[in-house]
């Protein structure tokens, strides 16, 4: 029985660990290096780490910190930020990271994430998806870097992903990351019941019922930002995570009878 | 070619463990998982003679079979096989059997079976997502040895994979996990190991495992 993930998103600005709402009013919060220990030794599933602002001003990812960083964990990793080409991506895997998660790139290069897919497997590359609604309340495609939506319907981004490969979607709610008020359950539903790849759910998660929640409205797996950074309504740092009692909870049994009929695949 | 020296070590080797460096993903948190056993290990992209070797991997699986010809690995594990340990992680077990649907390419025979993929499908409420993505548990079949059995109780692994081991040889299937429905996750014959997840992404839970599994194999 495979269990849910629940994982800590960490957002570095270069080697600095900060936290964002809306990913605006940034704060920081300290050295990531010592956050990653943390949630090593609190067993998280998995870390998510984005430089948020890495693309925005063409910077070129730091591998010897990334390395570093790396080697506190005894988890997967997934790095996003900056990722623009082939070898880039090879040196963040042999820094010590499972998986990249690329949005930016991928949106201007098709082919980049093709590249990407085949040369790493797709088990290795994340397609990130900010997401905002417009003024209509339709949930559309965020473009960070030019504070704008994306001409491309959301849906279409999203098939785009899938027929490049991706192996995960990692989706983030731009109105809710930050907040604490929960996740967009409808965002989540329509979004995961038609990705036949893990989805996971981030922007809004205040509480473990947010999380239960996710994964009932059909995600794989959570994002938890602020959740396992803060305490208390004035926003002490303070880093948590689940316990594996809290954890157990949130499993759903998932077993198919053999004899029934298989969809999907290929 | 590089390594780490410790002097000081649970485990008793009689060299160090040789990491097979096919530049294939993530070497390095292997080498630590080692380092928390504190024993001693090598990384070589050429073949180096040991008595354990660790053939760790992502990716696609005949990019692996290329990488393990070209660099004179594959050869050099098949004439090594008959008296020494092998230990394939993931990608690297798919290598040590016989073939698979994701490629055209022949493994190295070293293990039986054959990887396919999964079909992905879906119940009334959840689909099954291809990959397998995630921790799981890992059950001991009716062949699994007792230091294995025990070893892997209350325990979880990190598994990321879209192809699932199927063997002719019950014997060989020493655990089992389920996703969607039961495959093997782990496959051993003689001194010869497969397991389908990350041990070296596994919290103390594949740490434990490895060191298990590497007091056995070093007897």
């Amino acid at each position: 029985m495979i269990r849910p993930r629940v994982i800590p998103v960490l957002l570095l600005e270069d080697q600095r660990l900060v936290k964002t709402k809306n990913f605006s009013n940034q704060r920081y919060l300290g050295d990531p290096i010592n956050a990653l220990k943390i949630f090593t030794e609190k067993e998280a599933d998995e870390v998510i780490i984005l430089d948020i602002a890495c693309s925005f001003q063409g910077r070129r990812p730091d591998i010897s910190f990334l390395r570093d960083l790396a080697s506190e964990a005894m988890m997967p990793l997934t790095y996003g930020g900056g990722i623009s080409n082939i070898d880039l991506a090879g040196e963040i895997f042999s820094s010590g990271f499972e998986k990249v998660s690329v949005q930016t790139a991928a949106s201007l290069s098709p082919r980049f994430l093709k590249e990407l897919v085949s040369m790493y497997g797709s088990q290795a590359i994340v397609g990130s998806v900010d997401v905002r609604a417009d003024d209509a309340g339709n949930f559309r495609h965020w473009i960070h870097s030019v504070s704008d939506y994306s001409p491309l319907p959301l849906g279409d981004y999203l098939a785009f992903l899938l027929d490049a490969g991706v192996g995960e979607v990692f989706c983030t709610d731009v109105d809710r990351e930050g907040t604490r008020t929960g996740l967009n359950l409808e965002l989540v539903h329509n979004l995961s019941l038609t990705c036949p790849v893990p989805f996971v759910a981030h922007g809004g998660v205040g509480s473990l019922g947010d999380i239960s929640a996710g994964l009932e409205a059909g995600a794989d797996s959570v994002g938890i930002g602020s959740f396992s950074l803060f305490h208390g309504p004035h926003e002490a740092l303070l880093l948590s995570y689940p316990s594996a009692k809290e954890l157990a909870l949130l499993s759903k049994p998932f077993v198919m009878k053999p004899d029934e009929p298989k969809v999907g695949g290929d | 070619m590089w390594a780490n020296q410790s002097s000081h070590s649970g485990l008793i080797l009689e060299s160090p463990i040789i990491i097979v460096d096919l530049g294939l993903g993530n070497l390095g948190s292997v080498g630590s998982l080692l380092d928390r056993l504190n024993v001693p290990w090598v990384s070589s992209e050429q073949p180096v003679v040991g008595t354990i070797y660790i053939l760790p991997g992502v990716g696609a699986f005949d990019h692996g079979i290329a990488r393990l010809r070209s660099t004179g690995w594959a050869d050099f594990l098949i004439s090594e096989a008959p008296t020494k340990a092998i230990i394939g992680l993931c990608l690297g077990m798919q290598l040590l059997c016989e073939g698979s649907e994701e490629g055209a390419e022949s493994g190295l025979h070293l293990l039986p079976g054959r990887f396919r993929r999964f079909a992905g499908g879906k119940t009334a409420e959840r689909i099954l997502k291809v990959p397998h993505m995630g921790w799981n548990v890992v059950s001991a079949t009716a062949h699994c040895p007792s230091w294995l059995e025990h070893s892997i109780q209350n325990s979880r692994y990190y598994f990321v994979h879209s192809f699932y081991y199927e063997g002719p040889d019950e014997v060989a299937k020493l655990g089992e996990t389920i996703y969607g429905f039961g495959f093997t996750s782990i496959v051993g014959r003689g001194k010869i190991y497969g397991l389908q997840f990350h041990p070296e992404k596994s919290h103390k839970f594949g740490v434990e495992l490895m060191r298990a599994l590497l007091k056995e194999i070093g007897k």
